[in-house]
């Protein structure tokens, strides 16, 4: 029998094994797990990393800077001197500033004019970059220079001695410009020769390149811009008071040589001011993951699984810090409100983070500028991703190792109980009767102790059949002896008896002869059973059997009609005559008893690929429905008969078509006019081993 | 004289019915009930034919032993085997008693005292040295058959078969080639048994027919239907 394999029991044990999936799941748990407490760890050590390093730091060494006010006409009073990288060339246009341009503090006003303000130091000087938004030009004209008459610069500094010093930047025309310094009454003095400038238009407006010696300037700067067309003013910060004008702010190299003496591996820090701007910067971050990318042995779907797993943490994370001289207010303004943070941010292309940690350097309850030290998690991340390819790979095979024992396992168990399947049945004949031996089992399992209580139960039933099939043959030969004594008294009775009760004897007679061919038939049966063993097969022409036993049967019952219906050729099986022809004398027999007076009884053969087919057919009575009447003792009879029956003959008839792996089958006649009863006989038999006796 | 006739039976109202029809018939009877008694009377004084029962008393085979004193003490004395099971003839057979007849007991008593008469009547056949000149003979192939004495030549040489034997081998031979069923040598022999059991008289007839000549194969099975002699 062949069962869906989604019935089977392998199904069941493979749909449990994949339970087994927890086990890769659980283990991805708890390296995301691992992973939190290691970036945990990883933060609080740069937590304190940077609380020692804050706490090195003398506060004095921070320059002055100046507090944002909200609401201020001068958000961002403060000047941010870069460190050039080259010299620029004074020409008045910024291209040579190169990528700093970019980091130009922006001074514009919504609709009004403004200007992008760069500066930066080289050697001895200071350069400043002016970008500024005027569509008209005004320059002056005349040798009287009144401030309000054209577009004009002013710049304010303090110098060595914290004296304030301004200055007019006034052109004429673009170009060379002259600073021409303001006296204290507000008059204007001589041109400042050791300030140059260049003023060159440009599109939207026009660009100035200032030049000024370190040595004139102090920490104090300032810068505005007057646009005529407008009549408004722009500039950096206050330009006259000296507590409200902005201050210069750049890289300190006291506070950088302090960073330097950080030992924090694999860092990143920075110092800056309050509002932003780098004080000091150490360090670089190495961006390069191991081991990820190194693995060339795991195949493309891995690292696509990793992608999956690991991009959705980094995918929220604010990009990381690249601009060298300026830190964006929201990066640091959890730090400005008093307390150490850490943030996350995502380097570009890179699966990994960056962890800031964010540390005030406090002197006395003010913050005087903000620790900033970054790592990334690249050494962890590493670490993961080594441990989930470990993992993987480890519960990949597991589990396959495991699914496949287990496969083979049941693979075996439903062999062996299919085996087992087909040894009981093969025990027993599609009619009950036990035919084998089976096989015990010396396996010690379940299905060992399964199999043999099969056995015990199939001898002890065995037994028990053999028992009953005795009883039958020893109560027929028991009967016997009492039979032969009525008998042989009646017989004696009969001879020496007047006459006058010689009816009633012969009655009696009568009946004691029909219990003899009853206790015949018993013991016919019996025989028969016992004795299939032994008789052998060989190959037979059924047609000429069957044409043979048509002569006798016409001379042994001359007043009945019997037909042959079969074709002139050989019908070749392989069976016992004898048997065939007790099983026909019985077909006849009972299609005797079943007929129609007159009417014809005929025998046909019929073939089939694998069996031949006799059937006996009489007009008569139909087969009751549900009746078996292969079945011993079961007969149904309309009248009474003159031969006694037990039921017996076409038990008989089955026994020997199961003989010749053949079935005997009863049906009515299509037409309804009667039976037709058909032996069915293998033609050819597995085991043709026996040569034949007789 | 009358003749004596011994009867050997444990079961003690077949014995004396068998007893009383042969001494209506007007013959000598002596019973035994089992064996000791038969052999002590047997040494007190054979009889002229002997009628046994395999199982006799508590002994499975004490037929058999009967049998083989018997047959120790008087090697022409007719005996007659009544047994009550099919299946012991072909043990009696087997074991080659040389016992003239196997019936059992279902036979009536009429075909039983002709089986007497038969067998009596071969003796006598026998001690007689003259041969009559109208036996009834049937002469088919190099068997000759003497109806009258019961008995059996094959190539001339006297085949030993009992009168049942005799029967079905005549039956055969009346109408060589044509086959005959086996229900129709069960009337021919007065012998009432079942399809299995004329199989094994035939095959024991066979094997008596192939002492004498191991190339016979004139009794031929048809199909399983039936017998036919073949010259």
């Amino acid at each position: 029998m062949k069962h869906k394999f989604r019935h089977s029991l392998r199904f069941k044990l493979l749909t449990i094994s994949l339970s087994l999936l927890v086990i890769p799941w659980a283990g991805y748990r708890f390296i995301q797990d691992m992973e939190s407490i290691l970036r945990q760890s990883q933060d609080d050590t740069l937590m304190s990393s940077a609380a020692l390093l804050a706490g090195r730091l003398q506060p004095e060494a921070f320059p002055a800077v100046s507090v944002p006010v909200t609401g201020s006409r001068h958000p961002r009073p403060d000047v941010y001197v870069h460190l050039l990288s080259h010299q620029p060339q004074l020409d008045g246009y910024g291209e040579d500033w190169g990528r700093l341009r970019a980091s130009g503090t922006d001074y514009r006003l919504q609709g009004g004019p403004g200007f992008l303000l760069l500066m930066g130091a080289w050697g001895d000087h200071y350069y400043l970059l002016l970008e500024v938004d005027d569509p008209v030009r005004n320059y002056f004209q005349g040798a009287e220079v009144v401030a309000a008459q054209g577009d004009h610069l002013l710049l304010a500094f303090t110098d060595q001695e914290q004296h304030l010093r301004q200055y007019l930047i006034a052109p004429r025309a673009p170009g060379r410009v002259a600073a021409r310094a303001i006296g204290g009454a507000g008059d204007l003095l001589q041109p400042e020769q050791r300030i140059q400038g260049y003023w060159q238009e440009i599109a939207g407006g026009y660009s100035v390149e200032l030049r000024i010696p370190k040595q004139l300037v102090g920490n104090k700067l300032a810068l505005s811009q007057y646009d005529k067309e407008s009549g408004l003013h722009q500039a950096t910060s206050d330009m006259t008071q000296l507590n409200r004008m902005g201050n210069l702010v750049g890289r300190s190299v006291r506070l950088q040589t302090l960073l330097r003496q950080a030992n924090i591996p694999d860092s990143r820090i920075w110092l800056t001011d309050i509002n932003g701007h780098v004080l000091a910067g150490h360090g670089r971050l190495p961006m390069e993951l191991t081991a990820t990318t190194g693995s060339a042995g795991t195949p493309w779907f891995v690292h696509r699984l990793f992608s999956l797993i690991l991009r959705q943490q980094v995918k929220d994370s604010p990009p990381v810090i690249t601009n060298d001289s300026n830190m964006s207010a929201d990066h640091l303004s959890a730090a400005l409100a008093g307390g150490p943070s850490v943030s996350y941010h995502r380097p570009p292309d890179k699966d990994s983070l960056v962890v800031s940690a964010l540390y005030p350097v406090n002197q006395g309850g003010d913050i005087k500028g903000i620790l900033v030290v970054e790592q990334s998690t690249a050494a962890i991340l590493s670490l993961q991703n080594q441990a989930l390819q470990r993992l993987l790979t480890i519960t990949l095979a597991v589990m396959s190792v495991i699914g496949l024992v287990l496969l083979g396992y049941a693979s075996l168990l439903t062999r062996r109980i299919r085996q087992l399947v087909h040894q009981v049945e093969q025990a027993v004949t599609s009619d009950g009767r036990i035919i084998g031996q089976f096989a015990r089992s010396d396996k010690p399992d379940e299905l060992g102790e399964l199999g043999r209580g099969f056995s015990r139960v199939l001898s002890r039933l065995a037994g028990y059949n053999e028992y009953l099939e005795q009883m039958a043959s020893r109560l027929a030969h028991e009967l016997r002896t009492p039979i032969a004594v009525v008998k042989t008294s009646l017989e004696n009775a009969l001879e020496v008896g007047d006459g006058s009760s010689a009816k009633y004897l012969d009655r009696a007679l009568e009946g004691t002869s029909r219990l003899d061919q009853l206790v015949t038939q018993l013991t016919e049966a019996t025989r028969l059973e016992q004795s299939l063993d032994q008789i052998a097969k060989y190959p037979v022409d059924l047609g000429q059997l069957l044409r043979v036993n048509l002569e006798l049967l016409s001379s042994a019952y001359p007043e009945e009609r019997f037909e042959l219906v079969a074709e002139n050729g050989h019908t070749w099986v392989v069976a016992a005559p004898e048997l065939v022809t007790q099983a026909l004398e019985n077909l006849i027999r009972n299609a005797l008893d079943f007929r129609v007076p007159d009417s014809v009884i005929s025998i046909e053969l019929a073939e089939t690929p694998d069996h031949a087919l006799v059937s006996v057919c009489n007009q008569g009575p139909m087969l009751p429905d549900g009746l078996d009447p292969f079945k011993s003792m079961v007969s149904v009879r309309r009248e009474k008969s003159a031969t006694p029956h037990l039921g017996l003959g076409l038990y008989l008839v089955r026994l020997i078509a199961q003989f010749h792996q053949g079935q005997a089958s009863a049906a009515n006649r299509i037409d309804g006019s009667g039976v037709c009863v058909t032996l069915g006989l293998a033609k050819q038999c597995a085991d043709l081993t026996r040569h034949s006796g007789t | 004289m009358p003749r004596t006739i011994a009867i050997v039976e444990d079961e003690p109202a077949i014995r004396d019915n068998y007893a009383e029809l042969f001494s209506r018939q007007g013959y000598q009877v002596q019973s035994y009930a089992n064996r000791l008694e038969a052999e002590a009377g047997f040494g007190k004084g054979l009889p002229d034919l002997a009628i046994l029962d395999i199982g006799l008393d508590d002994e499975f085979d004490g037929g058999f032993e009967l049998c083989r004193a018997l047959r120790a003490m008087s090697p022409t004395l007719p005996i007659i085997f009544l047994t009550a099971r099919d299946g012991d003839l072909d043990t009696v057979s087997g074991l080659r008693l040389g016992a003239d007849d196997y019936l059992t007991k279902a036979i009536s008593l009429p075909h039983l005292t002709a089986r007497v008469a038969a067998l009596f009547r071969r003796v006598d056949a026998l001690r007689e040295s003259v041969q009559q000149a109208d036996n009834d003979l049937i002469t088919a192939g190099e068997l000759q058959l003497d109806m009258d004495r019961l008995t059996a030549t094959w190539q001339e040489s006297p085949l030993e078969l009992t009168v049942t034997e005799l029967w079905l081998v005549h039956a055969l031979v009346r109408h060589p080639g044509h086959v005959k069923s086996r229900n129709q040598l069960m009337e021919a022999a007065s012998v009432y048994v079942d399809a299995a059991t004329i199989t094994s008289h035939i095959r024991r007839i066979r094997n008596k027919f192939r002492l004498l000549d191991t190339d016979f194969d004139a009794i031929e099975a048809v199909y399983g239907a039936g017998y036919r002699w073949n010259d």
